[in-house]
């Protein structure tokens, strides 16, 4: 059968044609003996159309209005449904496909390039090198590609994908996204996610055990497994519900961490900090309260709040802000106390005690106690220096050699 | 925190800001990557074309948006600057959230 053209409002019998079927508006078809419409070249609907039989073309074409593929729909080539809601029952296989307002696929999908401007509904898998959509998108089965953009907002259930860019909201079940997640306002994750790295501008909330390499998220930050990354920076509120390993933490709020952090490099927070474990590290820097079991840092650390641990805290070099309180022992080869700062146990080569700070007891091989400074108990080994008015409560003691120290 | 063009959760907290719907047109256009026509940009955004035209007639005032002739049609594109606007106003809804915090719905 060469070209065929299929009236307004007609209800046609179809099984093969060599060329193109046109079909005007209000149109149904479906297959003859054969059970499948075959047509050698393009498929050009002009508007509302079912077809009810699997069809197979070389292309398809719409221009408005709602086009129906009760079953199976396969365009080699190309799929272009400008101005256009498409819905697909059966299994979906083209190239290239490009539909205006709205697609929706009943069965697996698989495409080389899905666009829509609008909505696109999936209930089962899609497998697609890109996805595209302007609008909303929905994949309940899974969703494996490379690239998947989206303007608004996302569901997905399980993915296998190289990129995800979505501006509004995304939410998954789990998988991987193996180079990188940008997403302008809210993630969420529920299970278990294999990222590259994550960009959030707004909230990011990750369900499971999450790994991968640098998360930055604009405001707030929550992961419920455990983490693994090389970079964490949060702008506002970082929750980790379990433990957590990585390279470096920067937040500019606060942090809590229901278990412990080990780090290879710094951890940086503008606020308070609280860990219920043990937290290791190169560098630390907390502008409010630190928390944890204890904590051991090569290089420094310097705590501008409160510093209170159960097993203490060790730093090549301590320092405890003008005005802060530190309960449990502090141990630095250097250990500055600031003005007015007020602590308990304190280790160290060299022990500053600042102006009007005060400690229970002072161990270290040089210990300098600065004017008004009051310590109740101060042994040393090399050098004791005591400022103006600084206080002493029962002599101090030299010893031969400095006691081994906690941690 | 939704979606822009979603962000009323169930209790009905948080209205659709003016400055929402921009957010909402600016990453749809993001998506087409230079070629968003105005009919695309309407079914991603969920907006009527005829309301659309003015927002984007505005978003290109402001340089947040800019428009080029391609194969006859005007196609849209966003500017340095509208992806500054971008950032800055998911940057400044987590600070809202932080500060106010209601239930994250997604669309």
């Amino acid at each position: 059968m060469p070209d065929l053209h299929v009236a307004r409002g007609t209800r046609a019998v179809v099984d093969r044609v060599e060329g193109d079927l046109i079909g005007e508006r209000n149109i149904t078809l479906s297959a003859g003996t054969t059970g499948m419409i075959v047509v050698t070249g393009a498929v050009r609907l002009e508007g509302d159309a079912r077809i009810q039989s699997p069809l197979e073309c070389r292309a398809l074409d719409c221009d408005g209005g709602t086009v129906r593929f009760d079953a199976t729909l396969t365009a080699s080539e190309e799929v272009r449904a400008e101005d256009t809601r498409l819905e697909v029952g059966g299994r979906f296989v083209s190239r290239r496909v490009d539909v205006g307002r709205s697609l929706l696929l009943e069965g697996e999908a698989i495409a080389e390039r899905i666009e829509v401007g609008g909505t696109l509904d999936a209930r089962q898998g899609v497998q697609s090198d890109s996805v595209q959509v302007g609008g909303t998108l929905q994949v309940r089965g899974l969703l494996k590609g490379r690239e998947l953009s989206v303007g608004g907002s996302a569901q997905l259930a399980t993915v296998d994908l190289e990129e995800l860019e979505v501006g509004g909201a995304v939410e998954l079940v789990s998988g991987a996204v193996r180079r990188k997640i940008r997403v302008g306002g809210v993630f969420a994750s529920q299970g278990s996610l294999v990222y590259g790295s994550i960009e959030v501008g707004g909230v990011a909330r990750l369900g499971g055990s999450s790994r991968g390499e640098s998360i930055e998220v604009g405001g707030k930050f929550s992961c419920a497994g455990e983490l693994v990354f090389t970079r964490l920076e949060v702008g506002g509120v970082a929750d980790l519900g379990a433990g957590a390993t990585g390279a470096d933490v920067e937040v500019g709020g606060r942090i809590e961490v229901a278990g412990g952090l080990t780090l290879t490099a710094n951890l940086e927070v503008g606020g308070n900090a609280r860990f219920a474990g043990d937290v290791r590290g190169a560098n630390l820097e907390v502008g409010g309260a630190f928390e944890s079991r204890t904590a051991i840092l090569s290089g420094r650390a310097e705590v501008g709040g409160s510093i209170r641990t159960t097993g203490g805290v060790k730093a090549h070099r301590l320092e405890l802000g003008r005005k802060a309180e530190a309960r449990g022992p502090l141990v630095g080869d250097e250990v500055v106390l600031g003005r007015g700062a007020r602590a308990g146990e304190v280790f160290g080569r060299h022990v500053e005690v600042g102006d009007s700070a005060t400690a229970e007891h002072v161990v270290g091989e040089s210990v300098e106690l600065g004017d008004h400074a009051s310590v109740a108990r101060v042994e040393y080994t090399q050098e004791l220096k005591v400022g103006r008015k600084a206080e002493v409560g029962s002599p101090p003691t030299r010893l031969a050699e400095l006691p081994a120290f906690p941690l | 925190m939704g979606a822009p063009s979603d962000t009323a959760s169930a209790s009905g907290a948080r209205r659709r800001e003016q400055t929402d719907l921009y957010a909402t047109i600016l990453e749809v256009v993001k998506r087409h990557r230079g070629q968003a026509r105005i009919t695309r940009i309407s079914y991603g955004a969920g907006m009527p074309v005829d309301r659309l035209r003015v927002s984007i007639d505005r978003l290109a005032a402001l340089g947040l948006l800019r428009s080029r002739t391609d194969e006859g049609r005007t196609v849209y594109d966003v500017t340095p600057r509208g992806q500054e606007f971008l950032t800055l106003y998911w940057r400044m809804r987590a600070y809202t959230e932080m500060l106010d915090p209601a239930p994250v719905v997604l669309r």
